[in-house]
Parts: structure tokens; C-alpha cells; sequence
């Protein structure tokens, strides 16, 4: 008993405390970039579904209110595409808006120590 | 049930994974385990006083350091603040400002660090606890379970070996290390059920539970007490018991089945109230047998499951684009269509309606038909049952897009037929239809819902042979508009079903729910009522609910009766008791006592010292025959016990003997004794019945809507007593109606509604035989004697043996002596002597008064029934020509005495 408390002691101290710490920048790169890259990647998706660019372009040439006369098939031709491509752009930027966050993470903590590191340099030079 | 999982318990190391210190060399650690489908379980956190202290002191540790975090991070931005009021907020915006070597900008950075850190932690802590593995759909229907030996788990892959306490919810985990607290404490040798449970209840989710089973918390902390009472000593080191580890092996079997991402508190209590008989027993003491906990487990995830198809719901709602043209807009507004009806699918995109529960092998069949291209449907059930409440899921599950194909992205539209007839003529409204038709078919994204579609057949239009506006719909259909109607089934007999409409409708019936399905929909739906009264249903009130309108209320239908039923109870419970108040079962049955008439609640100690003495009360006006007050008198205590068979009426009970002996009199005691009042009595002359064709007048005539009198009658009035006066009298054949009336407790009239007899108590009387009775008392038989007589020969002429065995009691009604005609004689003068107190005058007779009136009323053909006429011609006509001849004043004593002689006592004193 008095053993196994002292080993899980040492084991609390040394294995959870100061090896949390050093796995903390592991763990930032690693898991942590999955975890973040998996959210985004949710995030995108409900995006894509809500807009519904795949269902409008599936009715490219169906004419939109029922208006099935020739002005109205060919108006309906042109909005749709028009609405296309506007739900496209706005898909893609939400796409590019991920991409960022997701290098933002990844960069943070080197952006960080780098100006910590360069702080610290400054700290001294005067 | 017993356990499910049996995990093995290592022996060596008894569960606690280590031996002499070091890691248990059997079990290699994993303590105990099982094998489910092709995953090996283990439960690898240890239970014991140290792993306790150690998780504990590291939960506070583990917050102070991330306070500590959390109080740098922010100083980190306080410095920068600082910073920036020196150098000026524009210099914020150069680069210097973040590169200058002052200590300010050098801590803000590492601050900064900090803050990812504290953020990783954050994380990482949410990571600790590993879901539940989710079981994949393709497994079967139930996981296999098999035991596992220690080699053969530690070789399996990592992936397949699972440790199950990292799936137990904090709480949960709590709950277990709580009750290792507790036994310590005790000085027990085991951690037991027992301690588990006790811990368990101090989570809300459990406390939430036992409010619902309307538990007595004092009663049930000592029946714990008590069963703690039983555990074992402590002798050696505490261990956990083979009883918890298969609770907690259960509760993660549990979540795993289900699908659950956790092992909550309530999974954890259901194994462990499964898995332990004491625990049983504990809860039995205390009023709440397993299956009832059981219900109510399941009630507790009905409301969580809500809450959780509703947040997904809503989630997925969102996603559907708003307004009627469809997410790709290839539908059109539809202008004419909008103005007479309304909107469903909107509606429930607003979260309008309740969630839908209970009713999924309906919507199931729903499906079926539109998926198998017989496109329109009609649902057809009573009111009540929630034929609306279907749409409304439908509504619900198209909203979710949970739906087969050929209904997605559609819109659900509820066809309002009054708006539609109402204020024109049926020309103008079939034109309006047709306007509806030509807006439906260009928006080519509409499902009509037409509620109660009876309502458009027989709007005629035109002369001649007329049209009417079901037609319009049915060529409607036939042109492929899809329609989910609805209509009750005598609607759709009477209107429907042979008519143009009723031939292009699928029918799916939606039968009332019974049972377990009925009070699992009531669950779901209490709980606008509860938070509208602010308070809470106990189990009890919702069982009772169900349990006693299907009962006691007819002609409704369940789940909406008894939903109007716990309506009624919380507002009246609101009245009486304020917010916050628990609703019990007595309260329910309060209220369907109210409704129904008849005494439902649970017996009070007032009314079961009146029933224990109930033949003294019916004594009260029934002079001797004390063979039939008794076995009435059984009769009713074994109705009001709730010991009585429940598909036949109350009692059966056939009474012989001479008129004039208290036969009737008896009957009307009864009703005022069960039913509570004389009136409640249902009183045919069977005399009247003689011949075959009388039968119609008693259940309807064929081919007629009208019930006949008897059916009628027991429909407005189900509980009541049904006194056949003279059964001898009647024709066979309306005998043999009374056959399964007895029997069944049920008649169906000649409407075809079937009549509901179990409420009743039936009680028929006859003089057959009468003369052999008064024979047999002149031969002086005991009356059981001249029973078994009438039954063996006298009977034999009017009613058949299976007629006679129907009864539950023939009771033999005795002439009555000379003394017992004076104590009738005594009744009826306290009658008399009643309706002159209301003037304030006594009535008091001498003995031999009332000796001579019995005498003179005595016959012994016709037994005590002359007597009240002689009651009425020597006393209350002598006393009111005296009342007329304002002889006697206010509290004035009049005294009868021989010879019909009144004298009059003047008032003393003022």
C-alpha cells in the first residue's frame, strides 16, 4: 500500500504535471489540429447543405414559379445561374474562411514564442 | 431481471486489480470484465481510498491551476492596456509597439502563451471521458454477451479493449465514489447495492425520478437505513461487490444498447435497481414495485430524448429554406389555397407543435402507402386518439426531412374545410376548390391535408343529380394530388367510405393506444400542462389517468381523455395547493370520481369503518333478511377493495321471495350506499317485456342510430344499478340478452355501439316460487333448505340452469314475522316523524300503537306493503287535519297512541 501510494504519487507529479506541460505543443500539432480541422470541416458541410448549390443546380433548366413560357424558362435560366454562382462564390469564401482559421491555429503558438523570443532580445538591448 | 453482463471478478486480487501492492499477476490489472459482440470491457479506475483522495485532490488541483491561468491570461491583457495608455492607442498599430523591449509587452506575450495553454487544457480535459462505443447498425438486434478470460483480453487490440469507466459521466463516477465513502464510514466490508443506491440519490437526475414515483423521502432514507442494517462487517480490506461491478458493467451494456454517448446517473440506477433484489425490496417497502420504476425510467428518457430530437431538430429545421417555393424555387405562391387553409410544415419550422411520440408504426404505415404510389390516405381513428397529432408529426418529420423522398422538400398544407364552405354557396365553393386544385397542381410541392374530411361530402352542387364537393377532391386525386385526410370511423361509414372520395383514399387505422403505449404518449405530452401550472406529475397521477378514464369514461377515447383529465387535476391541485405542488394518483382519482360519479379514490378510514359496518347501515332501513344485507354487503366491500373480476358488472345478484318482504327496498338501499344516491338506479318492469318484438325496445331496433331504453340508459349512466323488477315475467329470449350481460359486462345495441356493463350492479327480483316459501317457513326449513328447493324444482319452469348460475347470489327472501312488521312499522313512523321536523313538530307513538298499526297493516300474502297504507290513513291523515286545523304550533309533541288516537303536547314554558 505504502509503495503503490508512493509510486503514484511520483507518477501524479512527474507523468500528469510537468508531462501535460511538454505535451501541451505535441498535442497543439497533432490532435489538436484534427480535432479543429474536423470541426471546420462540419462547419462547411452544414454551410454546403444550407445553401443548396448542388439542388439548384440540378434544376438548372427547371423554370423557376412554375413559369413554364419561353421568357419565363429563359429568365429563369439566367437567375439560376446568377444564383449559382453567387452561392458558389459565397460556399467558396466560407471555405477560404476555414482554410484561414485552421493556418491561424497552427500558427499561433509559433507566432507566439517567436515574439516572446524577440520581446525577450529587446528586453536587453537598451 | 437479473444481472445481464455477469462480468468476472478477478479473485485473486478480489476486483481491486492489485495484489500485495503490485499489480494483480491473474487479471494483469483489468480487475474485472466481459466480452460484448467483439469487445473486450474492463473497468480500469480503482475504487479505494486512495484513488478517491487522489482524483479529488487533483479535480481541485486541477481548478486552481486553471484559475491561476485564467487570472494571468487576463493580466496579460490589463499589461497591454497599460502599455498602450503610455504610448498612445496609435502606436498599438506599428509593429515596434509589439517588438519594444519593455517588460510589459514581454509578459503580455508570454501571457499570451498562457492563454493556448489553458485553452489546451480546456480541451484536453473534455477528451478524459471517452463515449460510449457506438454500437454499429449492422450489428444485430441484441449484443452478445459472453464471459472473458484475463489472457484473452489483454490480447486483443487496443482499439477492442475498452476501459468502461471512462464512459461514466462525472456525476455517475461520483455516485460510485460516494458509496465507497459511505460503506467506509459504516465500517463495511463491501461496497453493496445498497450503498450505490443510497449514493445514486443524491444526483438530480435520480431525484428527479423518485419525485416522479411520489416517494416519501423520509420513508425511503429509513427502509435504507434498515436494509444497511443487513450488510456484512468489515473484517478485511473494502472491496467492491460482485452485485456493483455488475450494475456497472450494466449501465454501460445499457448505454451501449441504446446508443447513449454516456453511462448518466440514471443508467446507473436502473442497473442497479435491475440487478439487486434488496434494492427491490427497499423501493417495494416504500410503495414502488420495479415495474413501476421501470415506467418511470423510461418517462425520464421520453423528456430527455425530447429535448434531444428537439435541439436536433431544430438544428436540422434550420436548415430548410423558409416560404413556400421550395429550396430550389421551382414552386410557385400559391394565393388562393393560402387564404383557406393553413400552413403546417411552417408551423412545426417554427417549433408550433408538441414532439410526436408513441405513434411511429402509424406514421410507418403512412409512409408505406405514399411510398408504395397509392399517393392519398385517410386516416381514420375515434376522436382523441390523435389522428391530428399524426399530421402534425408528419409535419414535424418533413420539416427534419426525415421522410421518404417522394415527400421531401415539400410542404404540408392543412385544407380548412369550414373556411372553405362557410359564407358560400356550394357552387361558390366548389369553385373555390377548383381555384385551391389549380394553385396546387402549378406549386407541384404541396401535400393537402384535409382534417375531418366528412365535411365535403354532401355539400351538393347543382341540381339534378347532384355533385358534391368530395367528388371535386376525388377527380382531384385521381389528376395526382396527394391528400392525407382524417375522419372518425362512424363519419366514415356514414359519409366516406362508399362514396367517390372514399374509393381513391387508402385507410390506415389509428387505433386508440392501450396501456403502457397510452401512458408513454400522456409522458410526452404532460409537460406543457406541468410548466403552464408550475408543477409536477407523479407517476402514480399519469397511470392513474390513463388506468381510470379508460375505465370510467366512455365514449371518450385515450390519450386525449386522459390528457383532459390531468388538465383538469393540475388546475384543480393549482386552486388547492398552490405552485410547485406534487400531483399524486389520489388526486386523479379525485377528479374521476368527480366526472364518472362513482367512488374511485382510495378508501378513506372514515369510509372503511362505514364499510365494515355496512350491514348495521343497511339495516337501517332493512328490516331483517340478514342473508341478503350480508351478501350484499360482501359484495360491495369486494368492489370498493378493487377484488372484483373487471370485465363483468359489479355484482349479479337475483333476489326470490313474496312481495312486500324488502326486495326493492334492498336495490334502493344499495344505490344510495355505492352509488350514492337512490337515484342512481335504472329500474325496468320486466313485465313489460313479454313478448319477443319487446327485445328492440330494449336495445334498438334494427337498422336504427337510437340505442333502446336499457342501452341507452347505461351509456348516459354507467354506473349504476339495473333492477329487473319481475324477471319472471319477461320472454325468453331477452333472458338470454341478460345471458352475456352477466357474463361480459357488455351488450352491443342495434347501432352497433357496444354498451359497457361492468359498472353496473345488476340485481334482478321475482316472486316465483313464492308460494313454496311460505310453505317452507310454515314447515319451518331453514332458508337454505327452501333455496335448494326453489332451485332444484320450483325455478325450473321460468329460467333456465344456466341462467340461474350466473348469479352471484340467489338470495331467498323470508315472509316476515309479526315483529319484524313492527319494526317496519317504526321505520315508517320515523319517516313520518322526519318530514314534521322540518316544522319543528315531534312525532312520537306509543309501543302499542305501533302494535296495533303492524297488525292492522300485516298480510300475509302481500307482506308489509298494506302498511303504509295504513301509515297513511290512521296517521298522516289524522295529523294533517290537525296541521290544517292549526292545532299544533312549533316544537309542539305529538303522541300516537291506540286506537288512532293523536294527542298534542303543548311546548313548555314561552
Amino acid at each position: 500500500m505504502v509503495e503503490r501510494t508512493g509510486t503514484r504519487a511520483l507518477k501524479f507529479v512527474f507523468a500528469d504535471l510537468i508531462g501535460d506541460f511538454f505535451y501541451f505543443p505535441v498535442w497543439w500539432y497533432t490532435r489538436g489540429l484534427a480535432k479543429m480541422a474536423l470541426a471546420a470541416f462540419k462547419r462547411v458541410a452544414g454551410i454546403w447543405t444550407s445553401l443548396g448549390v448542388g439542388v439548384w443546380t440540378r434544376n438548372l433548366f427547371v423554370p423557376m414559379f412554375g413559369q413554364v413560357d419561353i421568357p419565363g424558362r429563359v429568365i429563369s435560366f439566367f437567375v439560376r445561374l446568377f444564383q449559382i454562382i453567387f452561392r458558389t462564390v459565397w460556399f467558396v469564401l466560407a471555405v477560404v474562411f476555414q482554410i484561414v482559421w485552421l493556418l491561424v491555429w497552427a500558427a499561433i503558438p509559433a507566432f507566439i514564442v517567436l515574439m516572446i523570443l524577440i520581446s525577450f532580445v529587446n528586453l536587453f538591448r537598451i | 431481471m437479473p444481472s445481464l453482463s455477469k462480468p468476472t471478478v478477478c479473485a485473486d486480487c478480489q476486483g481491486t486489480g492489485f495484489l500485495h501492492g503490485r499489480t494483480c499477476p491473474a487479471c494483469h490489472g483489468y480487475a474485472a470484465a466481459v466480452a460484448v459482440d467483439d469487445l473486450g470491457l474492463f473497468f480500469g479506475s480503482r475504487v479505494d481510498s486512495f484513488a478517491i483522495l487522489e482524483r479529488k485532490t487533483e479535480r481541485r488541483a486541477r481548478g486552481i491551476v486553471d484559475f491561476a491561468l485564467l487570472i494571468f491570461g487576463l493580466a496579460g491583457f490589463a499589461l497591454f492596456i497599460w502599455e498602450a495608455t503610455i504610448k498612445g492607442f496609435d502606436a498599438a498599430f506599428t509593429v515596434r509597439f509589439w517588438t519594444q523591449g519593455t517588460i510589459r509587452i514581454f509578459l503580455f506575450w508570454i501571457s499570451a502563451a498562457v492563454d493556448c495553454y489553458l485553452a489546451y487544457r480546456l480541451i484536453r480535459e473534455t477528451e478524459r471521458t471517452q463515449r460510449v462505443r457506438s454500437r454499429p447498425y449492422s450489428a444485430g438486434a441484441e449484443p452478445v454477451i459472453r464471459p472473458i478470460v484475463w489472457e484473452e483480453l489483454r490480447k486483443l487490440p487496443a482499439k477492442s479493449r475498452i476501459d468502461i469507466s471512462k464512459a461514466f459521466s462525472t456525476p455517475a463516477f461520483q455516485a460510485l465514489e460516494e458509496a465507497y465513502e459511505f460503506a467506509n464510514r459504516q465500517n463495511h466490508q463491501f461496497i453493496s447495492p445498497v450503498h450505490l443506491f443510497a449514493a445514486l440519490l443524491a444526483s438530480p437526475h435520480v431525484g428527479f425520478l423518485v419525485a416522479r414515483l411520489g416517494i416519501n423521502a423520509e420513508k425511503l432514507k429509513d427502509t435504507v437505513w434498515r436494509a444497511l442494517e443487513r450488510e456484512t462487517p468489515r473484517t478485511g480490506a473494502l472491496t467492491v461487490s460482485p452485485e456493483v461491478f455488475a450494475a456497472i458493467f450494466d449501465a454501460y451494456l445499457d448505454a451501449y444498447r441504446e446508443r447513449r454517448a454516456d453511462v448518466r446517473p440514471i443508467e446507473f440506477f436502473a442497473a442497479t435497481v435491475r440487478g439487486s433484489e434488496t434494492v427491490q425490496a427497499v423501493l417495494d417497502t416504500v410503495g414502488a414495485p420495479l415495474e413501476k420504476v421501470e415506467n418511470v425510467i423510461t418517462w425520464v428518457r421520453i423528456v430527455d430524448d425530447i429535448r434531444e430530437k428537439y435541439r436536433a431538430g431544430r438544428a436540422r429545421a434550420r436548415l430548410r429554406p423558409k416560404g413556400p417555393v421550395g429550396r430550389a424555387m421551382t414552386a410557385v405562391a400559391t394565393p388562393m389555397l393560402d387564404r383557406y387553409s393553413d400552413d403546417m410544415t411552417e408551423i412545426a419550422r417554427v417549433g408550433g407543435y408538441p414532439p410526436f411520440v408513441g405513434r411511429e408504426k402509424e406514421m410507418e404505415a403512412v409512409f408505406r402507402v405514399i411510398e408504395g404510389g397509392r399517393g392519398s390516405i385517410i386516416l381514420v381513428g375515434p376522436h382523441g386518439v390523435g389522428k391530428e397529432t399524426i399530421l402534425e408529426g408528419l409535419a414535424e418529420r418533413m420539416v427534419e426531412e426525415d421522410v421518404p423522398a417522394s415527400l421531401r422538400d415539400k410542404r404540408l398544407i392543412s385544407l380548412s374545410v369550414p373556411k372553405l364552405v362557410s359564407g358560400a354557396t356550394p357552387a361558390e365553393a366548389a369553385e373555390r376548390l377548383q381555384e385551391i386544385f389549380y394553385d396546387i397542381a402549378r406549386a407541384r410541392n404541396v401535400i393537402l391535408a384535409v382534417p375531418n374530411i366528412q365535411g365535403l361530402v354532401g355539400v351538393a352542387v347543382g341540381g339534378g343529380r347532384a355533385l358534391d364537393l368530395a367528388e371535386i377532391l376525388a377527380s382531384g386525386i385521381e389528376r395526382g394530388l396527394t391528400v392525407v385526410a382524417t375522419a372518425a370511423p362512424d363519419d366514415y361509414a356514414a359519409a366516406v367510405e362508399r362514396s367517390a372520395i372514399g374509393r381513391n383514399l387508402e385507410r390506415v387505422d389509428i387505433a386508440e393506444p392501450e396501456g403502457d403505449q397510452a401512458i408513454r404518449i400522456v409522458e410526452s405530452k404532460v409537460g406543457g400542462i406541468e410548466y403552464q401550472n408550475r408543477m409536477a406529475f407523479s407517476y402514480d397521477a399519469v397511470e392513474k389517468a390513463v388506468v381510470l378514464s379508460d375505465r370510467y369514461l366512455q365514449d371518450r377515447y385515450l390519450p386525449e381523455k386522459a390528457i383532459e383529465v390531468l388538465r383538469e387535476v393540475a388546475h384543480a391541485v393549482r386552486t388547492k395547493r398552490g405552485e410547485k405542488a406534487v400531483v399524486t394518483g389520489e388526486d386523479v382519482a379525485a377528479v374521476v370520481s368527480e366526472k364518472a360519479k362513482i367512488p374511485v379514490t382510495a378508501v378513506t378510514e372514515e369510509e372503511s369503518a362505514k364499510l365494515m359496518r355496512l350491514e348495521e347501515e343497511m339495516h337501517k332501513r332493512i328490516v331483517g333478511q340478514d342473508e341478503a344485507v350480508t351478501a350484499v354487503a360482501a359484495a360491495i366491500r369486494r368492489a370498493r377493495a378493487e377484488l372484483r373480476a373487471e370485465n363483468r358488472p359489479i355484482a349479479n345478484f337475483l333476489f326470490l321471495g313474496p312481495t312486500g318482504v324488502g326486495k326493492t327496498e334492498l336495490a334502493k338501499t344499495v344505490a344510495d350506499v355505492y352509488f350514492g344516491s337512490e337515484e342512481r338506479m335504472i329500474r325496468l318492469d320486466m313485465s313489460e317485456y313479454q313478448d319477443q318484438a319487446s327485445i328492440y325496445r330494449m336495445i334498438g331496433a334494427p337498422g336504427a342510430t337510437a340505442g333502446g331504453i336499457l342501452t341507452e340508459a347505461v351509456r348516459n349512466q354507467p354506473f349504476t344499478l339495473l333492477l329487473l323488477d319481475e324477471i319472471e315475467k319477461a320472454h325468453p329470449d331477452i333472458l338470454n340478452v341478460f345471458l352475456q350481460v352477466m357474463d361480459d359486462g357488455r351488450l352491443t345495441d342495434n347501432a352497433g355501439r357496444v354498451v359497457d356493463f361492468t359498472n353496473v350492479i345488476l340485481i334482478a327480483t321475482s316472486n316465483a316460487g313464492s308460494p313454496a316459501i311460505q310453505e317452507g317457513i310454515r314447515q319451518g326449513k331453514t332458508v337454505e333448505e327452501i333455496k335448494q328447493q326453489l332451485l332444484d324444482a320450483e325455478l325450473k319452469p321460468y329460467f333456465r340452469p344456466e341462467f340461474l348460475n350466473r348469479f352471484d347470489g340467489v338470495i331467498v327472501f323470508r315472509p316476515l314475522t309479526s315483529d319484524e312488521i313492527v319494526s317496519v312499522a317504526r321505520l315508517m313512523l320515523l319517516g313520518v316523524a322526519k318530514q314534521l321536523e322540518a316544522k319543528s313538530i315531534t312525532l312520537q307513538a306509543t309501543e302499542e300503537a305501533v302494535r296495533e298499526l303492524a297488525g292492522a297493516g300485516f298480510d300475509p300474502v302481500f307482506g308489509a306493503r298494506p302498511l303504509r297504507r295504513v301509515i297513511q290513513e290512521k296517521v298522516q291523515d289524522a295529523i294533517a287535519t290537525i296541521l290544517l286545523q292549526q292545532k299544533v304550533g312549533r316544537r309542539d309533541i305529538l303522541i300516537l297512541e291506540p286506537g288512532g288516537k293523536i294527542r298534542i303536547e303543548k311546548r313548555e314554558g314561552f
